[in-house]
This record gives structure tokens, C-alpha cells and sequence, in this order.
């Protein structure tokens, strides 16, 4: 009897020094990382990191937020050195809605050569799961010519839904596609990374559907590391997530201590976090 | 055929082919009639598609045997058309091969040997003008690069795209897309997609040319494919190659690259190539949903291939296989073989021209230098080309038959001969030894023969 009641303290008292071990093993992890040099991925960003003020305004993943990116085109050539390429906008608008889900509005816009904007708007309802599950969607998109007025003809909507593990999708005719659940889309996925825990984050498995038609694969994200940039002048910890699948470069989402997303970069594209990034208004 | 079988497409065809049906008969008795036209009589003629991809080699598409690649429409595609596996540019680089395509003519004739530098000989008619003064609508989506040949002279322009495929190719895709859902025109349509990638690998080796010290993303370990047979390669090349990359700058630090780098490139370009593969998907939903696709013929090409790091190399503008094979598939339904996988017959970019012209019912461009690849869609029996020639720049050509690849360079005291049959990797420099000095000499004799034939870009009025 005693004996028992012995075990009853000490097991508790193990587990919470395991659970301790644990924690002192991330943070010694977490401080190595954040004495590493400067990730690849932030090369030919140095212009603008140099000038970024990080926001310091109160933020809740799981609240009402609104997020502009500024969408840059990064690359290197021989002799040309590195070039940041200011190329667009990127604004997500989240609102919480009925029971377990949000909306997730969606404007974006990529100028093209010749001053040709291949613009889109969508309006997104998903679950408030780890990977912002899609459920509906309405998606516009035209293109702009170089005066902002809309290209004849260049004009496509569409609409979907997923449910049970099939895409059904309506634009002039009904397309059904089986994946495997969980399906969200690269849009969703600024604000799933936002709600995943720094500390013993999951590792999530989903299909992703690219602007929310092209089927991608076989997707996995999970976190990576913590450092420390300098920014603005100001040493700033951000907190890296990867994603890695079929049909895209390795993204890697970079979140500040409120667990806002303040760069995702990967392949040849950037989006960076700027308030101030504009797109010019449709009438769709 | 088409793509899809849900019950709605189901439906549509069937009342498109009893509308066809209603038509032929009654086309019929109008031919009994003394007031029938002959021209009531010919079927509205197909229209056309030409998507092309920029720096595919033709082995990177899973149903052509890719085992680190997903390539879900190019498998679609080749499932419903014929695939040539013998298929090689006209001249590996990206502005001569699109010359080529859209000339009909080799670079030595159009003009356009090299990049951005001299523009097609402006007598020379491309197929944009070509088509359009023959009946179709001729419209461009996407990268063109035909320096000097202003593309609104030719087309019907919808956007140009962007020089980064990652950030354009969805720009075209959606263009064209909505292009076919819209499509109401008296005409055939002459549509020509010119996607981006996976042309970005190039940016991708820019920004990796120094040796990297580890494997950037660790979790990535275990997916880079295994290293190739043909990683290294024989060091008995010919000088101006050997100038042109062993030599140079970038190779001082790309030949170091330890070879999980190698690696982790190629792993790389199999992505861009599934980024591009998705784009091809949504055109071939819309062609589907559009309702034409019965009447649609699709040409799938590249007008190179890359590297991938076979021979330690990258990019372009050599006769490496990786860099000159490119993938062509032709697909329509119902007319042309379903499925086919050709291995044997050689084909070049320059049959194009005359393909497309030939499903058009129309001449092709004067003194085209391919064939139409027709006859063998259709499985006639057909006498083949027995020899193909492509150009690189000025000096450097290929000759290619079925047995062997002749690599020359016009001046240059070393000449590469490989067998294909027994050595497809490339490793082993026959030529060198002295053994088929019979088969070079042949094989030159050959190729002067096809020079002899060609009017040279100064005589074109250059």
C-alpha cells in the first residue's frame, strides 16, 4: 500500500523530469540553431531585410488578421549577382466563422512581362484543423494589361468544395479528383503554419491544390530550426518551418516570436511581409 | 477520345456526333447535287496546340521510364498520342531551336546559330504568319525568344509570361485556359504555349555554383536520387567543347561539387519539371471542358534538353544526350495512335513545321527541311530517315543515326563517336581509337552531303 503510494508521487515526478529533459533538449537545440550563419534561403534579400521594420503589434493566428507580402522574384546570374525582383502582392484576410472554421480571403496578383498583371481573387472557407483543411472555395482570376484594364476574354471562375477525400470543382463543367486528406492549398497554408506550436511542433501530411486547381502531392511541413537576423537594425528570433513535395522547391516559412509569418521563400519566389504591398483594384 | 469519361462529357459527344453525323449526310446529298462546291465538302480542319516546355530532356517524364519524377498530363498526353523517343532539337540553345520549329529551316539557314544575337532572315516566313494568311487564328501564350522577330508582327499576343517560369507559367496556363473555355471563332485556332520551365534550373546551378559544405535541407537525405552511370565521362572531347565548359569559370567550381550536390541539382530539376507538368494539366482540362478536343491536334515539344549532371555538366548548347533529346508527343484522339511509344524513328524539330502544316491541310513554309511526321502517327508504313543532323552555334554539328552519334566541330582535330546501342550513356569516344575512323569519315561524308542542300543564311539574303 505504501509502496503503491510511493509510486504515485515518483511517477509523476519522472515524467515531469523527462518532460523537463525534453524541453532543455529543444532550447539547447533551438540556441545551437540560433548561433548558425544566415540560411541560404535569405540570399539576395539583403536590401530588403536591411530596411524591414518587424511588426510589433499584438497578433493571434487564431483570430481575425490581415497579412500583406510584397512577392519578389530572387535569383543569381553570372556576373549580374544577385537580383530582387519587387513582382507583385500577396494579401490574405482571415476572419473566424461558424463553428470549428474561418474564412480566408485571398487577392494576388504577379505582373508579367510587358507590364501584364495575371491577377486572382478567392474567397476560401477551411477548417481550423493543423493544415487549414479546405472545404469551399470561389476563385476569380483575369488578367490586366499594362494600363490595368482587364485582357478580353482572359477571364476564368470557378468554384469547389472538398469532401471525403474528392475535389469536386465547377467551372464550365463539374471535374472530380480522389486525393488523400488532408487537402489544403499553398494560400491556406500562410495561416496553418501560424497555429502550429515552436515546441514539439507535428509534422503534418497533406495534398496541397496550388491556387486551388493544381493538384500537388504527397506534401509534408514540419519545423526545422530557430535563429536569430538581424532586422531593421534589431535582432529579431524567427522560427523556421519546411515544406518539401511533388511539384514545388523547398518553402521555408519564417515566423516571428507572435507566430506571425514574415517570409516564405522558396525556389525563385519570396513573399515578404509588407503592409504596405498594394495591388490594383478589379472589378471581377 | 478525350481525357475525361464523366457522364456530362459522355453526353456532349455523343449529341456532337449525331450533330456530325446529321451534317455528313447531308453533306452527302449536297455532293449529288450539280451546285455543290467541292470546298462544302472538306471537314473544318483541326486546330492545333503546340505546347512547349523550355530545357526538358526527353527522358524526364515518368511514363517515358523516369523513376524520380511525377508527371501526371505528360503521362496523360502520351497515353492518348504517340511519343517519340528519338527525338532530338535542331539545335540544342534555346533561341535557335524555337528558330527552327517555326522556320522550318535550320539555324544555319534562318539565321538564329546563337542566342539573342542575329534574328531570323526577314524573308523567311514563321509559322504565326504562315497560318494566319491560311485560314487560322494564330495566338501566343508565353516565352517566345526569337530575338528579332517582334512576336505581335506574328501572333495574336494574350501575354508573354515572365522570364521566371515559377512565377509565370501560371500566368499562361490560366491565359490559355481561358483562351479555349472562350473560344467562339469561325476559324481553327493555331494556339502556341510557351511554358518556362523547367528552364529555372539554370537559375538554380547559378546559385549553387560553389561547392556547398552540406545538403541545405537534411530531411531532403534520403529523396536525392542515386548518382548516375554516366556522372563522369571520357575525357577525350573536342577542344572547342572543352573551351566552351571544362575551361571556363564555372566549371573550376561546379567540378567540385561533392556529389550529393550533383544530387540534390538533379532532384531539383525533377520538381521544376512536376511545376510544369501541372500548368500542361490545367490547359488539357480546359480543352476538355472547351469541347474541342476531338477536333484538337496537340504537339508536346522541347526545344532542349539540360545536363542534369551527366558528363558533370549543366545546362545546354552541346549534343550530350541529356541536352539534345528532347520529348515529343503528338496526340489526336481518335486520328493519330494511342499510346505508342516510337523508339526507332529519328525525328528533329524541324519536323514541326511541316507536321502541323500537314493535319492543317495546308503547303508548308517553302523549303522546309523536315518531314511531316504524319504517316507515322497514323502507323503507315512509311521509308524513313535513315540520318539527322542538328547544329550548335557556327561549327559544332551532330549527326545521328541509328547506331551511332557523330559529334564534330567544324576545324577541330577531335571528333566524338559513340555508339548508341551499346554505349547510350555516352562514355566511351570511339573515335578516338582509330577502329571506326571508316564510320566517321562515312558519317562526314554524310553530313556534308545534307550541307550541300542548304542555302546559307548570307544566300537567304541575310
Amino acid at each position: 500500500m505504501l509502496r503503491a503510494a510511493r509510486l504515485d508521487i515518483v511517477k509523476p515526478l519522472i515524467s515531469n523530469m523527462r518532460s523537463l529533459r525534453r524541453e532543455l533538449r529543444t532550447m539547447a537545440s533551438q540556441f545551437a540553431a540560433s548561433r548558425l550563419s544566415r540560411p541560404r534561403s535569405f540570399l539576395g534579400l539583403d536590401e530588403f531585410l536591411r530596411d524591414f521594420q518587424p511588426p510589433t503589434e499584438i497578433f493571434d493566428p487564431n483570430g481575425t488578421w490581415e497579412h500583406r507580402y510584397r512577392v519578389c522574384v530572387v535569383r543569381t546570374e553570372p556576373k549580374k549577382g544577385w537580383l530582387c525582383q519587387s513582382s507583385g502582392a500577396l494579401g490574405l484576410r482571415r476572419k473566424p466563422a461558424n463553428g470549428d472554421t474561418f474564412r480566408l480571403e485571398v487577392s494576388f496578383g504577379a505582373i508579367q512581362g510587358g507590364n501584364v498583371m495575371d491577377r486572382l481573387e478567392a474567397q476560401l472557407t477551411c477548417k481550423a484543423d493543423r493544415p487549414g483543411s479546405l472545404l469551399s472555395w470561389e476563385r476569380r482570376s483575369l488578367l490586366l494589361d499594362r494600363k490595368g484594364d482587364p485582357v478580353a476574354d482572359i477571364l476564368t471562375k470557378e468554384t469547389g468544395k472538398v469532401a471525403q477525400g474528392v475535389v469536386r470543382r465547377q467551372g464550365i463543367r463539374e471535374r472530380r479528383i480522389r486525393v488523400r486528406d488532408p487537402v489544403t492549398c499553398n494560400w491556406c497554408l500562410f495561416d496553418a503554419v501560424q497555429r502550429l506550436p515552436f515546441h514539439n511542433a507535428p509534422f503534418l501530411n497533406f495534398t496541397m491544390l496550388e491556387e486551388l486547381d493544381l493538384l500537388r502531392p504527397n506534401q509534408r511541413l514540419a519545423y526545422r530550426q530557430t535563429i536569430v537576423l538581424e532586422l531593421g537594425g534589431r535582432r529579431v528570433r524567427l522560427h523556421g518551418f519546411e515544406q518539401f513535395g511533388e511539384g514545388i522547391l523547398p518553402y521555408t516559412y519564417w515566423l516571428d516570436e507572435q507566430h506571425r509569418v514574415l517570409f516564405a521563400i522558396g525556389g525563385l519566389r519570396a513573399y515578404l511581409f509588407d503592409p504596405k504591398a498594394t495591388l490594383p483594384e478589379v472589378r471581377l | 477520345m478525350t481525357f475525361s469519361s464523366n457522364k456530362k462529357n459522355r453526353m456532349a459527344r455523343r449529341q456532337f456526333l449525331q450533330t456530325g453525323a446529321l451534317g455528313i449526310a447531308g453533306l452527302a446529298a449536297l455532293r449529288e447535287t450539280a451546285f455543290a462546291a467541292p470546298a462544302f465538302h472538306r471537314q473544318r480542319p483541326p486546330n492545333l496546340i503546340f505546347i512547349h516546355t523550355d530545357q526538358q530532356h526527353g527522358k524526364v517524364v515518368a511514363a517515358h521510364g523516369c523513376r524520380y519524377v511525377t508527371t501526371p498530363n505528360m503521362d496523360r498526353l502520351a497515353a492518348h498520342g504517340m511519343s517519340f523517343r528519338q527525338s532530338y532539337s535542331a539545335n540544342p540553345v534555346c533561341c535557335p531551336a524555337r528558330a527552327a520549329w517555326y522556320t522550318g529551316r535550320p539555324p544555319s539557314e534562318n539565321g538564329v546559330v546563337i542566342n539573342d544575337r542575329w534574328p531570323i532572315v526577314k524573308t523567311m516566313p514563321d509559322l504565326g504568319q504562315w497560318f494566319s494568311a491560311r485560314g487560322y487564328e494564330a495566338i501566343y501564350i508565353g516565352k517566345w525568344h526569337v530575338t528579332g522577330r517582334p512576336l505581335a508582327d506574328s501572333f495574336k499576343v494574350l501575354t508573354t509570361g515572365h522570364g521566371v517560369g515559377e512565377h509565370g507559367d501560371a500566368a499562361i496556363s490560366r491565359a490559355a485556359q481561358s483562351f479555349l473555355l472562350h473560344y467562339r471563332g469561325d476559324k481553327p485556332f493555331f494556339l502556341s504555349l510557351g511554358f518556362l520551365q523547367p528552364h529555372d534550373i539554370c537559375y538554380w546551378v547559378f546559385a549553387h555554383t560553389v561547392p556547398l559544405a552540406e545538403l541545405p535541407f537534411p530531411a531532403l537525405a534520403d529523396e536525392l536520387p542515386p548518382l548516375w552511370d554516366n556522372w563522369d565521362f571520357d575525357p577525350r572531347e573536342p577542344e572547342t567543347f572543352r573551351r566552351g565548359w571544362r575551361q571556363s569559370p564555372a566549371w573550376q567550381q561546379i567540378s567540385q561539387w561533392p556529389k550529393f550536390q550533383w544530387r540534390y541539382y538533379r532532384w531539383s530539376y525533377y520538381r521544376n519539371v512536376e511545376m510544369v507538368d501541372a500548368q500542361i494539366g490545367r490547359v488539357l482540362d480546359a480543352l476538355e471542358d472547351s469541347g474541342l478536343a476531338d477536333n484538337t491536334v496537340i504537339v508536346f515539344t522541347s526545344d532542349h534538353g539540360d545536363g542534369m549532371g551527366a558528363h558533370k555538366l549543366w545546362q545546354k548548347m552541346y549534343f550530350y544526350e541529356e541536352a539534345a533529346q528532347v520529348p515529343l508527343i503528338v496526340s489526336w484522339p481518335g486520328r493519330v495512335a494511342k499510346g505508342v511509344q516510337d523508339q526507332t524513328h529519328l525525328v528533329s524539330g524541324l519536323d514541326i513545321a511541316p507536321t502541323l502544316c500537314d493535319f492543317a491541310g495546308i503547303e508548308p513554309p517553302p523549303k522546309c527541311r523536315g518531314r511531316s511526321l504524319r504517316p507515322l502517327l497514323e502507323q503507315r508504313s512509311v521509308e524513313w530517315r535513315d540520318l539527322l543532323v542538328s547544329e550548335v552555334a557556327i561549327t559544332g554539328r551532330m549527326v545521328r543515326t541509328p547506331e551511332y552519334k557523330l559529334i564534330t566541330y567544324k576545324g577541330d582535330q577531335t571528333d566524338q563517336l559513340f555508339d548508341m546501342r551499346s554505349d547510350p550513356g555516352e562514355m566511351h569516344n570511339l573515335a578516338a581509337e582509330g577502329k571506326h575512323a571508316e564510320i566517321v569519315t562515312d558519317l562526314k561524308r554524310r553530313l556534308a552531303e545534307w550541307e550541300s542542300g542548304l542555302q546559307s543564311a548570307a544566300e537567304a539574303g541575310y
